[in-house]
């Protein structure tokens, strides 16, 4: 028997009961459908990602912080060496950059200061407030501009798409190479600096440093020089954090890193753990979608073997004398296996491009409400690669399934099989 | 020449208290080209027997030879293989699918056999020809009257072109002119293609149409003729 004719028999099989055949296919859509959008999230978020962290390099490098403890709870903490009231307000000291730099897998440290600045100037002359870092070396998305210096004297800043308007620029490709001032004290002088920078970048809106400036290593000294004026030499080495970069950069090392950062009163986070941080939500949705998904597929399994078990009872006379007429077992094994995957084939096309229906009206529905000032992020996507590779799944799960009845079928003896009323 | 033969078959059914020996040493030679009456009361064994002579069921003990080699020692796939293109059945019931055309029907042997496209249509539609049931082609199987039926299935053996073509009671349900027409399509294949008739009936003038008779009783053989 040609492939078409076992086809041909196995689809007009499923025909010849539409009403079975549908409600066996339901379940298969059910779970192919919630899989499928699953797998729509997965893709979204993953493509956001790779736009808003994939050029960024480096993401493996890792900021870390003094341990959190002290705020993780209301009571009084026990003191301790790792633990004092001086580093409860989240400044390290040099011998806490020492103790970091003991620890073994990181290199490339790189203690960053605080740099306090009063308000910023534009062409406008309007003071604004500024949330900035100094760089960490990564490449910031950029709309337009290049990246600030990560070492050198330069006086350099990527300003946010926001401050393009309300700094008094006409638009991004304006700021670049003009100047914008900022005006810092120090504490102890209470004298005030102006600081000139040249602006060298605008930044998209991103979930990397979201909505903070980005000054150049030269502009970030400048600035500490100006906060630190006057101030006793033991006080001025007070940092923010330290940056550093894994030796190893497999996820389990790193997690060792960390590990051992904890111990000695830190925290460490990479880049890459602190985006992936950000999408808990959607990982919270997409695994409710996978155990439904999943409970509906067994189910279907279920559909499918009872299905296939009356579709072999009804056809045993015909099973009998196709194999009386010279039918060899593997072919009747393949009619009902090729039943099982039609109707996992047609149950997962329905479903999946139910999912792309929806997945587009969510889309819609997504970038006017939760997803709104998130630029790029298109919630629901689909391609080729895993659309077919749900359908193959689905199929071979369904097909697995169908081994059972088409076993027994392929197992009949003719002259039983033609005596069965 | 024999073509078929068993020596000392049985067949017991079931097991235990149920057990029943449906044939008991049965030992007969049948030779290419010979029209043979398996004849016998219901429940004798008649039909157990052609299923044993057709290589679709296996003697309890005892064995069959085809060309005079042992059959058990055929594999499935040649097995597969004699039962498509040597044999043809003409079963006690119809066993047409109902809910296809006759055309389907009679295609059925030739669809197992991968044979495609134009090759089985004029094959198929030859077959048809062959029982007088060109006009009805196109028509579904459970729209046709009992002889009808009967004459789909005498194309359905006869599509492959078979050496033997086993009926088992091929009039056993049908008025007296049905049969005789239907008797005459199966002796003309007989005569003219030198077809092996195994033909299983109790009908006496059915019987004594075939060169030999061979009367079956509680699963032996207890009589017949050789012409
Ligand atoms: N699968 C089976 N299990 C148990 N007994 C069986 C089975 N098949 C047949 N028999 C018994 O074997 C005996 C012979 O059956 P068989 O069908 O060969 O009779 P038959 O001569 O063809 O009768 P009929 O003329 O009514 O068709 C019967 O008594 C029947 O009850
Ligand atoms: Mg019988």
């Amino acid at each position: 028997m040609r492939f078409h004719d076992i086809l041909n028999s196995a689809a007009t099989n499923l025909w010849h009961n539409k009403g079975r055949t549908f409600l066996t296919i339901i379940a298969v859509f059910i779970g192919s459908l919630t899989i499928a959008i699953t797998m729509g999230i997965n893709n979204g978020v993953n493509d956001y990602l790779k736009k808003q962290v994939g050029n960024v390099g480096k993401t493996e490098q890792m900021s870390i912080l003094p341990g959190s403890s002290s705020q993780d709870t209301n009571e009084p903490q026990k003191y301790n060496t790792k633990k004092s009231s001086q580093n409860a307000d989240g400044m390290m000291d040099k011998n806490d950059v020492k103790k970091i730099k003991s620890v073994k897998g990181l290199k490339d440290f790189k203690a960053l200061k605080d740099c306090d600045v009063d308000y910023v100037q534009g062409p406008n002359k309007t003071k604004y407030i500024i949330i900035a870092q100094i760089t960490e070396g990564i490449n910031y998305d950029l709309k337009v501009g290049h990246q600030v210096a990560t070492s050198g004297k330069k006086a350099q800043i990527l300003i946010t798409k926001p401050m393009v308007k309300s700094y008094g620029f006409k638009n991004a490709q304006d700021a670049l190479g003009k100047k914008v001032t900022l005006v810092t004290k120090s504490p102890v002088t209470k004298k005030k600096a102006k600081i000139s920078a040249t602006v060298v970048g605008v930044r998209n809106d991103s979930i990397v440093s979201k909505g903070f400036a980005i000054y150049s290593n030269g502009l970030g000294e400048k600035i500490i020089a100006a906060n630190q004026k006057g101030l006793p030499h033991a006080l001025k080495d007070k940092y923010v954090s330290v940056i550093a970069t894994p030796v190893n950069k497999s996820a389990s090392s790193i997690k060792k890193v960390e590990d051992n950062l904890t111990k000695k009163g830190y925290s460490g986070m990479t880049l890459k753990e602190a985006v992936n941080e950000l999408f808990l939500t959607f990982n919270a949705v997409t695994g409710v979608l996978i155990v439904f998904g999943a409970i509906a597929l067994v189910a279907a399994c279920f559909g499918v073997i009872n299905t296939l078990y009356m579709s072999v009872r009804d056809r045993t006379k015909e099973i009998g004398l196709m194999k009386a007429l010279g039918l060899s077992k593997g072919k009747v094994f393949s009619i009902f296996s090729c039943e099982a995957i039609l109707i996992g084939l047609f149950g997962s096309s329905l479903g999946l491009l139910l999912a792309m229906g929806l997945g587009s009206a969510i889309n819609n529905f997504a970038a006017k409400s939760f997803l709104k000032g998130l630029d790029g992020f298109t919630l629901i996507q689909f391609n080729w690669s895993s659309s077919l590779l749900i359908i193959g799944i689905i199929c071979l799960i369904t097909f697995l399934a169908g081994t059972l009845p088409a076993k027994r079928a392929a197992k009949l003896d003719p002259i039983t099989a033609l005596r069965y009323e | 020449m024999s073509l078929l033969e068993t020596r000392g078959v049985t067949r017991t059914y079931g097991k235990g208290t149920t057990k029943f020996d449906a044939l008991r040493g049965i030992n007969l030679q049948i030779n290419k080209g010979d029209s043979v009456a398996i004849i016998g009361k219901s429940g004798s064994g008649k039909s157990t027997l052609m299923h044993i002579l057709a290589l679709l069921d296996h003697p309890t003990t005892g064995s069959v030879f085809l060309n005079n080699e042992p059959t058990s020692k055929i594999k499935n796939k040649a097995l597969n293989k004699l039962r498509n293109q040597t044999f043809g059945f003409v079963f006690q019931q119809f066993f047409l699918n109902a809910q296809d055309s006759v055309l389907e029907n009679v295609m059925l042997p030739l669809k197992i056999a991968g044979v495609t496209g134009r090759e089985r249509r004029t094959k198929a539609l030859a077959a048809i020809k062959a029982v007088g049931l060109e006009s009805k082609v196109k028509n579904k199987a459970s729209a046709l009257s009992g002889g009808q039926k009967q004459r789909v299935c005498i194309a359905r053996a006869l599509v492959n072109d078979p050496q033997i073509i086993f009926a088992d009671e091929p009039t056993g349900n049908l008025d007296s002119a049905t049969s005789e027409n239907i008797e005459n399509i199966l002796f003309k294949l007989h005569q003219e293609k030198n077809i092996t008739l195994i033909i299983v009936t109790h009908d006496p003038d059915l019987a004594k149409k075939c060169e030999r008779q061979i009367q079956i009783k509680d699963g032996q053989v207890v009589g017949g003729t050789q012409q």
